[in-house]
């Protein structure tokens, strides 16, 4: 899975980041080295539908945390690659 | 931070920078500036610009691309000069056809293959072509012998002079094969004579930079709205695309038609003769004749009568003309065409000849004015035009179905 912007939010799942703390930690759980073009593609979009919020800061780096909507769209997504993932595994099982 | 990725930042619109630059800037300086994360950014600011570009602006971006494409190919394009001589023959009733034996033997394949070693002419082409091609191209494309008109009427018959021309990237290369074809003219024993030496080009001819501009600028600008138009009214460039795709493939699976013709004088006219070519007979032997084997898949499933009168009533043209007659048909090969076309004049003068024997009415002249062609672009189909009458349908259809959707939802 290499969408950004689910990456972004499952990173921002587990508390807020700014952009570099997320470019690691989605390197660490996904193996997934996002550019800062891309991520901040990503975060654009997601604080454009609300997902993700701005947290009041006064380093540059801009810390960012995940809203309740934004929540309920990873659950959503989770929910069905989860589907997908147990399908395929049964599946391969039985090739 | 390095200037590249100053410039990439530039990239991104002005609203967006207000909003990230700052934060943007620091996690570019974590990162660091090597060129995979340039290219990512810069990508990234294209993609930002795109999707916040409004109307004008895309298009106009698009349309000014366009532009500098088309110039930047303009310029790649070689100059090409082009040198002209005229030359006359005395008017004796017969200098058209006088011209035409010596345009015959100036454009032999020996004569231009002589000129192409001697001048050093098509010099990489040489490397990669056989020499037939190189003739073929210089006698079709680069070399023009126009006829001039003399008192009014056209063609060969009563021409009395001609221009020649010669097109070439290199001008003095230009004037010499013009000089050299019109002195093949001269000393064809003709009666030339040379009203207008060679001309050494200045300017180029072509290409016409100014033009092949402004193509690029209106090629960019379609672009520049079928991409607006894809964001915004997606039915509509999907109906538009879908149907211009369709019809290209109807285009392109219609086979080309080509069109041979040739005119001959009959004096006096002798209508009877024209209608004895035409026989189903004599169609009939040309189509079946081993070197031409015409409309073979027809014959195949339909009799010959029919495939005989189908060519008599869709693919050839008899035309009368107060000076003579012009024959013209169509078909799909082009050297079939032409060779049909040899065919009808060499049945003509045979019959002419047998009516004649026979004490039947006869042409007391009957003179090639021009012989028959070999056509070098196809008559038909206009892939063009049915190009744009598919994209227009298609838009047009796409806008009527968006518009009643549109309806439709402001209605509920």
């Amino acid at each position: 899975m290499s969408d950004p912007t689910l990456l972004v939010l499952a990173s921002l799942a587990e508390g807020e980041k700014h952009g570099y703390a997320m470019m690691e930690d989605i390197q660490r759980f996904a193996a997934v080295r996002l550019g800062p073009g891309t991520l901040y593609g990503a975060i654009t979009r997601l604080e454009e539908r609300g997902w993700i919020r701005p947290v009041a800061s006064d380093d540059r780096r801009q810390p960012y945390q995940i809203t309740a909507s934004g929540k309920k769209y990873l659950e959503e997504q989770v929910g069905t690659l989860d589907q997908i993932v147990k399908t395929a595994q049964r599946r391969l099982r039985h090739a | 931070m390095k200037w590249r990725m100053r410039m990439a930042l530039w990239l991104y619109p002005r609203p967006w920078r207000t909003r990230y630059a700052r934060e943007f800037t620091a996690l570019l300086e974590d990162v660091g500036a090597g060129w995979r994360e340039f290219w990512d950014v810069a990508r990234g600011g294209l993609k930002m610009r795109v999707l916040t570009w409004n109307f004008a602006s895309v298009t106009v971006g698009c349309a000014l691309l366009g532009a500098v494409v088309g110039g930047g190919w303009s310029l790649r394009t070689p100059d090409q000069y082009i040198s002209t001589a005229v030359i006359r023959v005395a008017d004796d009733g017969k200098a058209g056809a006088r011209l035409l034996r010596a345009q015959t033997g100036v454009l032999s394949r020996p004569s231009l293959a002589e000129m192409i070693l001697s001048e050093d002419l098509y010099r990489q082409e040489r490397a990669k072509q056989p020499m037939e091609q190189l003739v073929e191209d210089m006698r079709n494309r680069h070399i023009r012998v126009v006829p001039l008109r003399s008192s009014g009427e056209g063609s060969w018959r009563y021409a009395t002079a001609m221009a020649i021309s010669f097109q070439y990237p290199d001008a003095a290369k230009a004037r010499s094969v013009t000089r050299k074809l019109t002195e093949g003219f001269v000393q064809s024993g003709a009666g030339v004579q040379v009203l207008d030496e060679p001309s050494l080009p200045i300017d180029p001819s072509s290409p016409n930079r100014r033009v092949i501009t402004l193509i690029g600028l209106a090629i960019g600008l379609a672009v520049g709205v079928l991409a607006v138009g894809v964001r915004r009214w997606p039915i509509v460039a999907a109906s538009g695309a879908a149907a211009a795709a369709a019809a290209l493939a109807i285009a392109f699976a219609i086979p080309d038609q080509f069109v041979s013709s040739a005119v001959l004088k009959l004096d006096p006219p002798t209508p009877g003769l024209v209608a004895a070519v035409l026989d189903d007979a004599v169609l009939q032997r040309i189509v079946e004749k081993d070197s031409m084997q015409l409309y073979r898949k027809e014959r195949v499933t339909q009799p010959i009568a029919e495939v005989v009168r189908r060519m008599r009533e869709r693919d050839l043209v008899v035309r009368e003309t107060p000076q003579g007659i012009s024959i013209a048909f169509r078909y799909v090969d082009r050297y079939k065409a032409q060779a049909a076309v040899r065919e009808f004049v060499t049945t003509l003068v045979e019959m002419n000849v047998v009516e004649a024997r026979k004490g039947a009415p006869r042409a007391q002249t009957l003179e090639v004015i021009a012989p028959a062609n070999l056509p070098q672009a196809p008559a038909s189909p206009n892939r063009l035009a049915i190009l744009i009458a598919g994209l227009t349908a298609g838009l047009a259809t796409g806008i009527v179905v968006t518009r009643k959707r549109r309806l439709r939802t402001l209605a509920a």
